[in-house]
């Protein structure tokens, strides 16, 4: 049965990546995107942007993905398109406690950048990578990080595994859920 | 309108009337023909110089001749012009066989025909003839291969090369009015024309539609213009045309003289004619008009008085001006670009202005940039306050590098502080106004501000009156939302460098003759260099340009707090949810003024942000508590805020943490907590109460002390427990239930503390009344019983000691099971608790710790009642005393059947010799005592065949190894001087150790041997036998 796909209004929708280095913000893109994983780490510089469309609640919306730097150094080139975001999706390894504690920081510098229109409910999510590293490394609890998540005014929470493809696709299609209500709504209130 | 020029009369009264001038590029001095009488004969109608050829070239006596141009001596009259009309040259650079070539051309109309002359590197090459049909007008060079002419009815070109003839329009006044303008919306009214409506570039067809033979009055002219442009004219009205022949884009539209002009020339941003009126007292008077090249509006008009200006020329494409009159040359003389300048900007043409100084001369390349940058700066300046443009002006601001002082001072005070300019009516106040009229606001400029021009009121936005309040306050929400991304901006550089240890950022600083305060106002700002020169020449003029920009470092310190406290003003203002984030994040947001702030706007949630930053610890605590007992407090009240904020504290506070987390602890005092001893209370204690506004004591404990992060870690438990035991137990075992379950920890003192605590919720609950006690099952006991059971680190002793003499037996016998006190603890079951299937469970739960406590039981079971146990006193009664003799006879009895039910239920743990030894002489062994016997038999004779097994297994083992030892002692190896390791194949020398491994007679080096057991693999099967000289069963050669 041919799907009735209806387009979305916006030519496509913003979602930034953001995090400590080495959390595997460019791991989960490429999992999404390429399907594909490498063990090796590089460094991103600046930022990069990766599109596809996807379907969600019957809309065909392109999501583009923009991949930041984690690195400080890097950080730079990296905020300018903060201010077009639909979604910033913060991420964090759960086996890496600190990672998990400058989330409080990302999402403020997040905030102070994009400045948006309503910063109280602008759409965030939380993704704790790496989940397939054994149990007892395990630094960040889930339990833990759902209590940040609810502090912060219920944040969707996702665990994922790049490297397993574990909820990377569910993760991503939540959060091109969340941007396109942000946008709805957005475009309501216009 | 301002001025561009001064007229200068150079020569006045010349004896002589003027009949031609000729200006050069080095023109300093104008050359009269008059002054050499011999000249010419007649009046010279037209002069032209080649200066590459080194020619001047007159026309007089309708011939052109030739003189040179150093000495004015003729050099060749040119016959074939006999009769010429007119002439115009031509110096331009050429491509002949693809070198570039300086060409001169001169072309001049003789009768009906035109001949062009064309000099290449000053060397006389060439003349072409062209016949003419009609009689030309007049004709320029629009390049070196093209000629414009134009007859008194059409405009023509020529293409030289090809001597082909081209139409380009009508030379009447109405086809030029009709031309289509480039940009519609020019400035200069042009009177409409019958095909006005023709929009957008129209190509040279559409406009020959206007070709309607009118009567043409005056005849057409076309004049060279700057960057290869000609003009074409024709009475009040002239076309610009490009170098191609095609309608120039770069003006707006035709030009328009407010009278036909009598002459006309240009520089390279005006385009200068004579004109002359009949003035009201009816003489005629003259004056030079000048006209801005683009849009065409009058600059300024020069009064000549009444003299006739004959001619107008220019030399140096446009660098000078002359006018000459019958007697008279004038010099029209470019008025100082800074005054020029400061006219136009007094007009806010920043345009006009930027291009004044792009095009001027005379100018140094440093000042002319210096000038841009100060229009620029006057720009941004406009845009915000008289346009409204914020945005636009920030990012002139940002462009300009300019220090962020300067757009913040053009805020209200409100947000600029102590910056702020003065200035009426700020819109600030405008926006909370309704009733105010805001037109005021642009009425009232301030004298720094330039204000706008009548004349382009057409442009600008309906600003007087007609917007609404509502209006002004959205656009003025654009300005500070403006600001904020601006200043974001700014973070982010400062921040890198920051990141870059930068000590100092180089900004563009205005600074005033007469104050400083602008840059005054931040610290660590280097005194302003002072060049008394330029301020001197800045002087006479006008104020406006009367200021400086340096570049100034300025300390980034300084400049990081400027930015992030207005950054905070701005939040303030229209963004409260981001103050939080700001304060947060790593910033440099003034301490006091930032705290005043807050306080005044009552952000005390964010107030708490600020001093948690700073370190202020205590401050925002205190803060805490305020707000927290205070009902009204919105975010703020209940403890959770405050126990939030104890969370965020690193260990190293830990005494800060203990003095005020006693406030929130004790709020549910009354009520303690008895969840911990449900089962799974861990996980809604975490979990659930973070919503409420006073979360439990549990909640509390686990959210300060024991939620996991790095400080829990690390705070010192022992001082923990000894704060919370002020309290009550249940906080203690809350908070040990972390650090023993969760933590492993594993140190005496906190696993004392933790059973003292719950012993003491147990000894709280037992009931008063006497001879009451608290049923096992309660789930107190149990998770004492069960803490005492399975932690290995409490001491025994401490708790024995604390544990009730007439109470809780259970809790002892488990406390004496560690000190391996079994009998005593079985005695407590049998004699004091009187419950013997207590003592049974023990026996089961401790037979792995104590092998023969089924013995022990038995011993306690039938031997002698303790001398500690209270016994029923005898009363005085014979009957009585009888009754107490049944009594024990009774219990006597109960606990011989136990004994024997024991020996039956676990009969491989009575040994028999001992059991049957213990119990009591007379003791009736009931029939089911027999499969006791037979167990007892059976593991007897087990053991002894086992033995018999293990002893025979012995034997053999015995006999093997001799065997084995008797095969090796039989292998011989004799050494001797031939003898050579089978490794190294050397000697085997005296005294040196060697080895013989099984199966092999060759003797090897013990150390070549290790090495090669070294180099192969480790896991190496043959072991060799390993001998010394004189050692073990080997035989050594005898020498």
């Amino acid at each position: 049965m041919p799907y009735n796909k209806k387009s979305f209004s916006k030519a496509s929708i913003i979602v930034v990546l953001i995090g400590d280095s080495g959390v595997g913000k460019t791991s989960l893109m490429n999992q999404f995107f390429n399907r594909k994983f490498t063990e090796q780490y590089k460094a991103t510089i600046g930022s990069d942007f990766l599109s596809k469309e996807i379907l969600v609640d019957d809309y065909v919306v392109t999501i583009q993905v923009w991949d930041t730097a984690g690195q400080e150094r890097f950080q730079s080139l990296g905020v300018a398109f903060y201010r077009g975001a639909d979604c910033c999706v913060l991420c964090f390894d759960v086996n890496d406690s600190k990672s998990f504690e400058s989330l409080d920081n990302w999402r403020d510098e997040f905030l102070i950048q994009a400045a948006p229109q309503d910063p109280e409910n602008f759409p965030f999510v939380v993704i704790g990578n790496k989940i397939d590293v054994e149990e007892s490394k395990r630094m960040v609890s889930q339990k833990r990080a759902m209590a940040w998540c609810q502090s912060k005014g219920g944040i969707p929470f996702f665990e994922t595994s790049a490297k397993e493809a574990t909820k990377v696709e569910e993760a991503f299609q939540a959060i091109a859920k969340i941007a396109v209500e942000q946008e709805k709504e957005y475009e309501l209130y216009k | 309108m301002h001025d561009a020029f001064q007229l200068v009369p150079v020569l006045e009264q010349l004896p002589v009337q003027v009949e031609s001038i000729v200006v050069t590029e080095d023109g300093v001095s104008v050359r009269l023909i008059d002054t050499k009488k011999s000249f010419a004969n007649q009046a010279i109608r037209q002069l032209e110089v080649i200066r590459e050829a080194g020619l001047l070239v007159s026309l007089a006596e309708d011939v052109v001749t030739l003189y040179s141009l150093q000495t004015y001596t003729q050099k060749m009259l040119l016959k074939s012009t006999k009769g010429a009309q007119m002439m115009t040259v031509y110096t331009g650079v050429d491509h002949v066989d693809g070198i570039p070539v300086i060409v001169s051309k001169l072309a001049v109309i003789v009768k009906k025909k035109l001949i062009v002359f064309e000099w290449r590197d000053a060397q006389f090459t060439d003349n072409k003839e062209f016949p003419l049909n009609e009689k030309i007008r007049s004709f320029q060079f629009s390049t070196s291969n093209m000629l414009i002419l134009s007859t008194t009815k059409e405009f023509m070109c020529l293409q030289l090369s090809r001597g082909q003839w081209i139409d380009l329009l009508a030379a009447d006044a109405a086809s030029l009015r009709s031309m289509a303008k480039p940009q519609p919306q020019g400035t200069q009214q042009l009177p409409t024309s019958q095909s006005s409506g023709s929009g957008g570039g129209g190509g040279w067809g559409s406009w020959t539609m206007g070709l309607i033979g009118n009567a043409a009055t005056g005849s057409p002219n076309i004049v060279k213009m700057p960057d290869e442009e000609l003009l074409l004219c024709r009475e009040d009205i002239g076309v610009f045309i490009s170098s191609a022949g095609k309608l120039s884009k770069n003006h707006d539209g035709p030009i328009q003289f407010s009278s036909t002009p009598t002459c006309i020339t240009y520089t390279p941003l005006y385009v200068i004619t004579t004109q002359s009126k009949n003035d009201s007292d009816g003489a005629k008077r003259h004056n030079v008009v000048v006209q801005n090249i683009v849009d065409h509006s009058i600059v300024q008009e020069l009064d000549l008085q009444q003299e006739t200006p004959l001619r107008v020329t220019n030399g140096g494409n446009g660098k000078q001006v002359w006018i000459a009159g019958a007697n008279t040359i004038w010099h029209l003389f470019p008025v100082d670009i800074h005054k020029q300048v400061e006219d136009v900007l007094q007009i806010c043409d920043f345009e006009q202005a930027h291009n004044l100084v792009t095009k001027a001369e005379n100018i140094f390349e440093e000042d002319r940039e210096h000038l841009i940058q100060k229009i620029q700066w006057l720009q941004a300046r406009w845009l915000f306050r008289e346009e409204a443009e914020y945005e636009d002006a920030l990012g002139m601001f940002s462009k300009l590098n300019a220090t962020p002082t300067e757009p913040i001072a053009l805020y209200p005070k409100s947000i600029s502080g102590d910056l702020a300019e003065e200035y009426d009516n700020n819109l600030d106040e405008g926006a909370k106004d309704d009733e105010k009229d805001l037109s005021v606001y642009n009425d009232k400029s301030g004298t720094k501000t330039p204000t706008r021009p009548p004349s382009k009121g057409t442009q600008s936005e309906p600003s007087n009156s007609q917007k609404s309040t509502k209006k002004r306050r959205v656009v003025w929400r654009d300005g500070l939302l403006s600001m904020m991304r601006y200043l974001t901006e700014h973070r982010r550089r400062i921040q890198k460098a920051f990141s870059n240890n930068e000590q100092e950022l180089v900004y563009l600083v205005r600074i005033t003759q007469n104050d400083n305060e602008d840059i005054q106002d931040l610290p660590d700002v280097p005194p302003v260099p002072k060049n008394p020169d330029r301020e001197m020449r800045e002087n006479n003029f006008a104020p406006l340009l009367q200021f400086q920009l340096i570049n100034v470092p300025i300390n980034i310190v300084a400049m990081a707090q400027l930015v992030d406290t207005t950054l905070l003003k701005l939040y303030i203002e229209c963004s409260p949810s981001l103050i939080g984030s700001l304060l947060r994040v790593k910033n440099h947001c003034d301490i006091e003024e930032s705290e005043a702030l807050l306080l005044k706007h009552k952000k005390f949630k964010e107030l708490v942000d600020l001093y948690h930053g700073n370190e202020l610890h205590r401050k925002a605590l205190q803060l805490l508590m305020e707000h927290g007992q205070n009902k009204e407090s919105v975010d703020l009240y209940g403890t959770k805020a405050l126990v939030n904020y104890l969370q965020r504290l690193p260990a190293s506070l830990f005494d800060l943490i203990l003095e005020y987390v006693s406030w929130p602890l004790s709020y549910h005092q009354k009520d303690a907590d008895a969840s911990i001893f449900i089962d799974g209370h861990k996980e809604s204690v975490e979990m659930d109460q973070d919503l409420e506004t006073h979360p439990s004591t549990n909640h509390i404990i686990y959210k300060v002390f024991a939620d996991g992060r790095p400080a829990t870690l690390n705070f010192p438990r022992e001082k923990v427990v000894s704060f919370l035991s002020g309290f009550s137990p249940y906080q203690i075992v809350c908070y040990l239930e972390y650090a023993i379950d969760e933590w492993k920890d594993t140190s005496p003192s906190l696993h004392n503390s933790m059973a003292l605590a719950l012993l003491q919720i147990v000894k709280d609950a037992i009931p008063k009344s006497p001879n009451k006690s608290i049923d096992i099952t309660d789930p107190r006991r149990q998770k004492l019983i069960a803490f005492l059971k399975s932690s290995k680190y409490y001491s025994a002793e401490k708790i024995l000691l604390n544990l009730p003499a007439e109470n809780l037996y259970e809790e002892r016998m488990h406390v004496l099971a560690r000190l391996g006190q079994f009998s005593k603890a079985l005695e407590l079951a049998v004699f004091h608790l009187k419950k013997l299937s207590v003592g049974e469970e023990y026996c089961k739960e401790y037979v792995e710790k104590c092998e023969n406590i089924y013995m022990l039981f038995l011993t306690v079971l039938t031997g002698d009642v303790p001398a500690d146990v209270p016994q029923p006193r005898p009363q005085s009664s014979q009957a009585s005393s009888k009754k107490l003799q049944k009594l024990l006879d009774n219990e006597c009895k109960k606990r011989l059947n136990f004994s024997l039910h024991l020996i039956a239920s676990y009969p491989s743990h009575f040994p028999l010799g001992q059991t049957l030894a213990s119990l009591p002489p007379n003791t009736v062994l009931q029939k089911d005592f027999i499969s006791y016997f037979k167990t007892q038999l059976r593991l007897q004779s087990q053991e002894q065949r086992e033995t018999a097994i293990l002893a025979n297994l012995g034997t053999v083992e015995r006999f093997q190894l001799r065997c084995r030892l008797k095969e090796l002692q039989e292998i011989c190896v004799v050494i001797g001087d031939t003898s050579v390791c089978s490794h190294c194949l050397k000697r085997i020398g005296k005294g040196v150790a060697f080895a013989v491994l099984p199966g092999k007679s060759q003797p090897i080096h013990l150390s070549c041997w290790q090495r090669r057991k070294n180099a192969e693999a480790k896991a190496k099967e043959n072991k060799p036998q390993i001998s010394f000289p004189n050692g073990g069963g080997f035989k050594q050669s005898a020498n």
